[in-house]
């Protein structure tokens, strides 16, 4: 068996096609993961940010109270008393906010993001979804994104085909297929190690890539 | 003459090749189905947009004695009509808000898309006519077209053909025109039947035109496609090589390119997100005249000014309503900053859309997606169109609501002032008009030619391997 998938190896490691394949779908992957994170991280920052204002509004307006209870002067509108309930939680930026918290394999499919609000603001009497992708370019919105998924989904299996698409008929064309069947060995038993070889090749580099990025 | 041979032959066989005529069935019924469906929502939509239109105005109307500033308060709709041509490209529209809320002080977005309501997979696959142009017909080209002169090599007939004193690039040229014939049995049909359905549907000629240029934009599109089949099949060894070779290039440049570059662009001409928007936003309103103030510095340096200007002490002795004019000032304050974030918003979106344009070098989908959508009018400029008219339209509803506090609310009607149904009735009602030129902007003819440039391209690139000498 390890003599076939040497051979296997060889004849993988001496054709262009694979060779070109392999160094795409790394390129490709890694631009998915790029772009993806770069989404989730922006996201994550978006979120960062709305927490320091709300924190900072909040801080704000105990810092008055704290003032007026020690005696200083009590603001001349009533719209900017901190005692008052509506001034916390109804006018101005008053209100907390909600969000949705990235998720950690989020990066590697980002699905719907760019549509949907992933964050909100709970105020006295309403809760808005801020909309996210107002501002976005609807023909961005389009095509969809470019992440780990679509490439996994639409363009590995394409390179799936494109090394193994003649792996008998190859064989038939070259002339090698009589010689093969005259070996001791059977047919399907070749078939089955050079799948062996092709699919663990491929469960490796995926999970080479993946690894590489989550050490990062 | 050999051209012409050629090209008939080419075209006898693949007619009598029933794969072919089941293709091309398979491609035209899909194409009517999405005609079919495409109609269905067009009608659907536009009997729903008449409907809001229409109660939108008749709430405005019979909206009952009222301040006239607390009726802009409550506000009014504007809403996107949608046009004929989108049954073939719907474009942008399922992405972008059809319905815009109008009212004081505040530019909204739009809201309600079609895609909050749909799930991701649509994103690749939507049955309109311009996907099946843009992606499967490329495909059904590159089936019937890959072999046609690696498998004359193949069979031998090729060596024979050179023998007869047939030029390589007669066998070039004869090809592609007999892949271009086939290719127009499939669409020309549709064409014709777009067309009496476009003329049963609209009286407007302009439409008329547009769908024309639809039409000759997706056959040159087709044409491209048709070339690099050829020019590839005549260069690659063997059959499989030609099928492998086109597929890749199909992939990248459907599926890939299109793809990448949109994420690039997103991610190298970021739009601030919403909140940060609004923030920049509110902290330049606070920069300025505020109509519901009157203790802010800005709103009394404008009364002193007004009141000095009048000659008058006191706002009551002036000979109009003061608040009137005060709103109508502010809201025109408000406008030049909405109207300036947005135009940097604008602007963003302008250079994604460039970098878009400059990356269909790579990709004539691009390009040619670019084009029929701006001629159906459903691409992000017509949507900016739309979106501007809006606001034209909210700022002098207003003004004729502010003027109309200003004038009328004086002396005993001074306090507690309404207008009536009367006077809303009379208000400007909103009409959305499309621009009468085939295209209204010069980005939107760029794609045009982006897309010819394609096409002489892909002749040069045929000349130039016909006339190239072949050793075999």
């Amino acid at each position: 068996m390890l003599h076939l998938l040497s051979f296997e190896w060889i004849h993988f490691r001496k054709s262009t096609a694979s060779r070109i394949s392999i160094v795409v779908c790394f390129i490709l992957i890694g631009i998915g993961l790029y772009l993806g994170n770069e989404k989730i991280s922006s996201q994550e920052s978006t979120i960062a940010q709305l927490r320091t204002s709300e924190a900072l509004f909040y801080s704000d307006k105990f810092n008055v109270l704290q003032h007026i209870e020690k005696g200083g002067a009590e603001p001349e509108q009533w719209w900017h008393h901190p005692a008052n309930p509506l001034v916390l939680s109804e006018i101005g930026q008053a209100g907390k906010y909600v969000a949705l918290d990235t998720k950690p394999l989020a990066s590697f499919a980002l699905g719907q993001l760019d549509i949907f609000p992933h964050y909100g603001k709970v105020k006295l009497n309403s809760v808005e979804m801020i909309r996210e992708n107002a501002l976005e370019n609807p023909f961005l919105q389009i095509s969809g994104s470019f992440d780990v998924a679509f490439v996994i989904v639409w363009l590995i299996p394409l390179f799936v085909i494109a090394i193994g698409y003649n792996i008998i008929s190859s064989e038939r064309e070259n002339g090698t297929f009589r010689l093969l069947q005259s070996q001791p060995i059977t047919i399907n038993r070749i078939l089955l190690y050079k799948l062996v070889f092709s699919d663990t090749f491929i469960g490796c580099m995926v999970n080479y890539i993946f690894d590489r990025f989550f050490q990062h | 003459m050999n051209v012409k041979l050629i090209m008939l032959n080419e075209v006898k066989t693949m007619i009598r090749n029933k794969v072919v005529i089941a293709l091309i069935l398979l491609l035209l019924s899909l194409l009517v189905l999405s005609v079919l469906s495409g109609v269905g929502y067009y009608n659907s939509n536009y009997q729903l947009h008449n409907e809001a239109k229409e109660l939108a105005r008749l709430q405005w109307e019979t909206q009952g004695d009222k301040n006239p500033h607390s009726a802009a308060h409550y506000g009014t709709h504007a809403f996107k009509p949608i046009t004929v041509l989108s049954v073939f490209d719907p474009g942008v529209d399922h992405y972008t808000g059809g319905t815009l809320f109008l009212e004081a002080h505040h530019r909204n977005f739009a809201a309600y898309s079609q895609a909050e309501d749909t799930e991701a997979s649509r994103r690749f696959a939507e049955l309109t006519p311009a996907f099946i142009f843009a992606y499967l017909v490329p495909l059904f080209i590159i089936f019937i077209g890959y072999r046609s002169i690696s498998s004359e090599k193949e069979s031998g007939m090729y060596k024979f053909l050179k023998s007869q004193g047939v030029e390589r690039s007669h066998i070039l040229f004869g090809k592609s025109l007999g892949l271009w014939f086939v290719v127009a049995i499939l669409v020309l049909p549709f064409f014709l039947l777009g067309l009496v359905m476009i003329f049963s549907s609209t009286s407007d000629m302009i439409d008329i035109i547009r769908f024309i240029v639809y039409c000759i934009v997706w056959i040159l599109y087709f044409g491209i496609v048709t070339h690099i089949a050829i020019i590839i099949s005549s260069v690659t060894r063997n059959s499989s090589t030609s099928m492998v070779v086109l597929l890749t290039i199909w992939i990248i440049s459907t599926l890939l390119i299109p793809r990448m570059i949109t994420n690039l662009a997103g991610s190298f001409y970021p739009v601030p997100n919403t909140n940060e928007f609004y923030e920049s936003v509110s902290n330049d309103l606070a920069m300025g005249i505020d109509g519901h103030n009157p203790f802010s510095e800005f709103t009394a340096a404008f009364r002193d000014s007004v009141l000095s200007a009048h000659g008058v002490q006191e706002v009551s002795e002036l000979p109009f309503n003061f608040s009137g004019m005060m709103l109508q000032e502010s809201e025109e304050f408000e406008k030049s900053i909405f109207d300036y974030h947005f135009a940097n918003i604008d602007d963003i979106h302008q250079k994604q859309i460039r970098l878009l344009s400059i990356s269909s070098i790579f990709s004539p989908t691009i390009a040619v997606r670019h084009a029929s959508m701006s001629l159906a009018g459903t691409d992000m400029y017509a949507f900016n169109h739309f979106l501007n008219e809006a606001e034209e339209y909210r700022i002098s509803l207003m003004r004729e609501l502010n003027m109309d506090l200003k004038n009328n609310a004086v002396g005993e009607r001074a306090t507690g002032y309404t207008a009536g149904n009367d006077f809303f009735a009379r208000n400007i009602p909103f009409e959305y008009h499309r621009p009468e030129s085939i295209l209204h902007n010069s980005e939107q003819w760029t794609t045009l030619y982006i897309v010819g440039f394609w096409f002489s391209l892909s002749i040069l690139i045929l000349i130039f391997v016909s006339n190239r000498k072949e050793y075999s």
